[in-house]
């Protein structure tokens, strides 16, 4: 269980997706949610669905790997799809079944659809790409920002340190827990207020024991030279090849079908 | 050469509060290896972190290669040249991969991306850890992770290692392995600066301090430290196991060398011993 935090959902494989550029994966990434959300009829998600196919099929990530993401949002799914069946309402629209009308249904079936589609791309770009990758990536599409002063590398940094020390506090959560529990405390029982309230010992020594790590931690950077202001390098060097030419170009070709499906294919919800 | 010198320092870790450092002064030679030894509370810390202007001296001075740890213009100039290995191995480790977190250094100092590389080989190099590159530091044992925490140090090049307890929190294994990349270290010119309660460690030493109350209580080389039991006991420290082993023997009228350091000179004098008899 802690190994998994350390490498989030990375699927080791050497794949086509693997080796792109995770700059380039997460503007697809953007563009991708962007449309789900634009589409307006089925033609439009047949080519996000085969886009979604085929990109895995790229990936090497097993298809069933992908689809255990969907378990933990079944329930997210299945709230959005009652309460639009319930609330959402059209001028004319067709009671089909009890109170259930053609449009709800579709819209509904439209909305689960897309949070479906959200989390498997979403997930497919976890699997391919390293929480590290993540990371400079996401510094290296910030950089931008720099100009007005905003922290970039500061957030980076303090990013990949919490990626670094989930899996070290959730051991020592675990061993104040036992701690505290050989001292009689109760966890288990009484409402959710006193349950609450029984995670206080557990939180406190947490949080000190955070500290007293920060603080070593800085004193550890600081032996190592670290200053903010520096001129830094980086030994991780993004470039871009040719996987993340032609990856960008099939999605570019698929968003744009979805967007000619979407202006010519009718609008159904 | 001198590495690091203290002229007469002066310590305290709040206004109101006692000194910590008691008019020290000391200088470590380039290429020794020096053991700070004394108990919980007896400064030994506070005069590593002194070493590499993590704290700074109240009064007196404390010059690291003939760089000022007060002057803050050079104080990267102190820090490249003095790496410090702490007690946790966990709170180290800044990346979650080793070759990152060993890169983390050079980074700072500004080496190119493309000689990045090469450092990082050759810190794996020198603590025995190439298997180990694309590991996530979660899955080492202790004794690796401190290793790794050396190979960062490493990776800025340093004269000086400091070891501030890092064998602490170490099993016997995980502590041979460290103390034997440390040996190596020093063989090779790096001045090694070793903070322990350890009796053994201190035995590796070519010379130890003995500090109580922020002074120097004892200095010397490790056969004269441990000549004398009772003056050892006064600072809260006792005699490494062999010693204690061979001078008890020795009290009860056995011919048995009172200088002996480590388990192997116990052995072999024990064999020699064993066959007179």
């Amino acid at each position: 269980m802690l190994a998994d935090v350390t490498f989030g959902q990375y699927y080791e494989a050497n794949s086509f997706v693997h080796k792109m550029d995770a700059r380039v994966k997460l503007i697809l990434l953007v563009l991708y949610i962007v449309l789900i959300f634009v589409v307006k009829n089925f033609y439009g998600f047949l080519v996000v669905l085969a886009f979604l196919f085929i990109a895995t099929l790229f990936s090497k990530v097993p298809i069933l790997e992908l689809l255990k993401s969907i378990k933990g949002v079944v329930f997210i799914v299945i709230l959005t799809f009652v309460l639009n069946i319930f609330f959402y309402r059209a001028d004319d629209a067709k009671v089909i079944f009890w109170f259930i009308t053609d449009k709800a249904l579709i819209f509904s079936c439209f909305m689960a659809l897309r949070i479906i589609t959200l989390v498997l791309g979403s997930m497919l770009l976890n699997l391919t790409t390293t929480p590290v990758a993540l990371t400079d990536g996401i510094e290296s599409l910030l950089k931008p920002l720099k100009y007005i002063k905003f922290p970039v590398h500061e957030l980076a940094l303090v990013m990949s340190i919490a990626l670094r020390f989930i899996p070290i506090l959730m051991s020592e959560a675990d061993r104040i827990i036992m701690a505290q529990k050989a001292r009689g405390a109760d966890f288990e029982s009484g409402n959710i207020f006193k349950r609450a309230k029984a995670m206080i010992p557990i939180l406190i020594p947490l949080l000190i024991s955070a500290f007293r790590r920060a603080e070593e931690l800085g004193d550890a950077m600081d032996s190592r030279c670290y200053s903010s202001s520096a001129v830094r390098t980086k030994y991780r060097v993004m470039r871009l090849g040719w996987r993340d030419l032609l990856g960008a170009l099939f999605a570019c070709v698929c968003f744009a079908g979805i967007i000619i499906l979407n202006i010519y294919g009718g609008v159904v919800s | 050469m001198e590495a690091i010198k203290f002229e007469n320092v002066y310590f305290k870790y709040g206004q109101n509060e006692a000194p910590v450092i008691n008019n020290l002064s000391l200088t470590i030679n380039k290429g020794e290896y020096v053991c700070m030894l004394g108990k919980n509370g007896s400064g030994k810390s506070t005069i590593a972190r002194l070493m590499n202007g993590l704290l700074l001296p109240n009064a007196g001075k404390v010059t690291v290669f003939d760089y000022d740890t007060l002057n803050k213009e050079t104080i990267f100039e102190v820090r490249k040249r003095v790496g410090m290995v702490f007690q946790n191995p966990d709170n180290q480790m800044v990346a979650t991969i080793v070759e990152d977190d060993i890169a983390f250094g050079p980074e700072n100092i500004g080496v190119k991306s493309s000689e990045i590389g090469e450092r990082i080989d050759f810190a794996l190099d020198a603590t025995n850890m190439q298997k180990y590159r694309f590991t996530a530091g979660q899955k080492l044992s202790g004794g690796q992770k401190q290793r790794v925490a050396i190979a960062g140090v490493l990776a800025i090049l340093p004269e000086v290692v400091i070891l501030d307890e890092s064998t602490s929190m170490l099993d016997a294994v995980g502590r041979k392995e460290v103390l034997s990349v440390v040996k190596e270290l020093n063989k090779k010119g790096i001045t090694v600066i070793s903070v322990t309660h350890y009796m053994d460690e201190a035995s590796l030493a070519d010379k130890i301090y003995v500090i109580a109350d922020g002074q120097i209580a004892m200095q010397g080389t490790p056969s004269e430290i441990f000549k004398d039991a009772s003056e050892l006991t006064k600072y809260g420290l006792e005699l490494p196991k062999s010693t204690y082993i061979a001078t008890k023997l020795k009290e009860n009228g056995l011919p048995i060398r009172g200088d002996i350091l480590t388990g192997e000179e116990l052995a072999e004098e024990l064999c020699k011993l064993f066959q007179k008899i």
